[in-house]
């Protein structure tokens, strides 16, 4: 009796030195390969310029101190960005969105974590590297002789030109309030 | 230490980045199944370097090979290559660097979607009339983007450009082709936007820093 009580308490105490041990290994062990991200399809990508949400989901922790940054190539020109919003998905891990825009070419970008959230006591990972590259070009015509077909290749470019035109005319909005609330200060 | 590293390597991955060219080699071949293609590139000096992280698409009369390469240096000569099962081997024709950029400079043009004709049949009048509607409201859309892209407003947005480093050919206005004009609109937004986010942790990591020290 004694002897099944002490290998109960010996299995019991093993058992939560082990879960102590994986906790603090799982939290340091924390880094951008922890990062999941589906890259966009350049089958679906929209038109030049068009608004572009990219998510990248960490795995293994609750933790949303870790400040994940997107260092980006569009077209050429390198930028980085910061997250626009960090929040729990249903399996309570980490999502950052970056909010950034269709690219004319190609878009490529690596995700960069640093971990504790400042850059005092900075540890600082980089992920792998995604490339997405356009495939084709909108086309600005119809090519077809069917009427038919024609109106509903033309109703599909104004779509696109309209969106584009809706797009400039909501940033150039942004850019109007940005500067009046600057000149009341 | 630590910190020093990984901005020597972050620099080191922008300096990669910006020269990076993805490129697309076709492989002409007929094999049934692809075990292996990889990318080639010879350098100036004749040093042959073989790209084994590529990306391929099979099509009926050959394969498409993508690959990174990091150099700025659009004179090195660029192929690739398919193996089958069987390890026979099909290259692509080397050109240079600057030749398949300059390919792909002008992208190939979609193919317009496929109307549905049995639901669109006796719709005709339907999809006229929202062509229209789209272009008034383009119209509409372009008289407001007109009063808002004043002069003061075109020189606050040519200042901030040069502010954050952003040069282009042309100066911004609406002149330009649309697509342009919002890809340097969207440009310029996202860099305020990071600048005020920069803006924002420097003072929290100051405060964070004088609770510290206190």
């Amino acid at each position: 009796m004694k002897r099944l009580l002490f290998v109960k308490t010996y299995l019991l105490f093993s058992f939560v030195i082990c879960q102590v041990l994986l906790c603090t290994t799982s939290a340091f062990a924390i880094s951008a390969k922890n990062l999941f991200h589906n890259p966009p399809d350049a089958r679906t990508f929209k038109s030049a310029g068009l608004p572009l949400t990219l998510k990248a989901v960490l795995n293994g922790t609750r933790n949303v101190n870790n400040k994940v940054k997107l260092v980006a190539v569009i077209d050429g020109k390198a930028i980085d960005v910061a997250s626009n919003q960090v929040y729990w998905d249903e399996y309570d891990r980490p999502v950052y969105d970056f909010d950034i825009f269709y690219p004319k070419k190609t878009l490529s970008y690596v995700f960069v974590m640093d971990e504790y959230g400042d850059s005092l006591r900075a540890s600082k990972s980089v992920s792998k590297r995604y490339s997405v590259k356009r495939l084709c070009d909108f086309p600005t015509s119809s090519d077809s002789t069917e009427k038919l077909q024609q109106t509903f290749d033309d109703a599909n470019i104004e779509e696109r030109k309209e969106m584009v035109m809706d797009e400039i005319f909501k940033l150039l909005k942004w850019f109007d309030e940005r500067v009046s609330r600057n000149e009341s200060n | 230490m630590r910190v020093i590293k990984f901005f020597i390597t972050l620099l080191l991955s922008f300096a990669s980045a910006s020269y990076a060219d993805i490129v697309n080699v076709y492989v002409p071949q007929d094999f049934d199944n692809i075990k292996i293609a990889k990318g080639v590139v010879v350098a100036k000096d004749g040093t042959l370097k073989i790209i084994d992280k590529t990306n391929y698409i099979k099509f009926k009369s050959g394969t498409m090979v993508t690959f990174n390469i990091d150099t700025a240096d659009k004179d090195v000569l660029v192929g690739a290559f398919s193996q089958d099962n069987n390890n026979e081997r099909k290259f692509s024709t080397i050109k240079t660097l600057g030749e398949y950029v300059k390919d792909e400079v002008k992208l190939p043009v979609c193919s317009n979607k496929k109307a549905d004709i049995t639901l669109l049949s006796g719709q005709e009048s339907v999809l006229s009339e929202l062509v229209t509607t789209r272009k008034k409201r383009q119209e509409l859309l372009y008289k407001e983007i007109s009063k808002l892209m004043s002069e003061d407003m075109i020189f606050v947005l040519n200042n901030l450009e040069k502010y954050f480093g952003l040069t282009y050919d042309d100066p911004l206005g609406l002149e330009l082709p649309k697509e342009d004009l919002l890809i340097r609109l969207s440009f310029l937004k996202l860099a305020i936007k990071n600048s005020d986010a920069h803006k924002l942790n420097r003072v929290r990591v100051e405060k964070e820093a004088i609770s510290n020290t206190k």
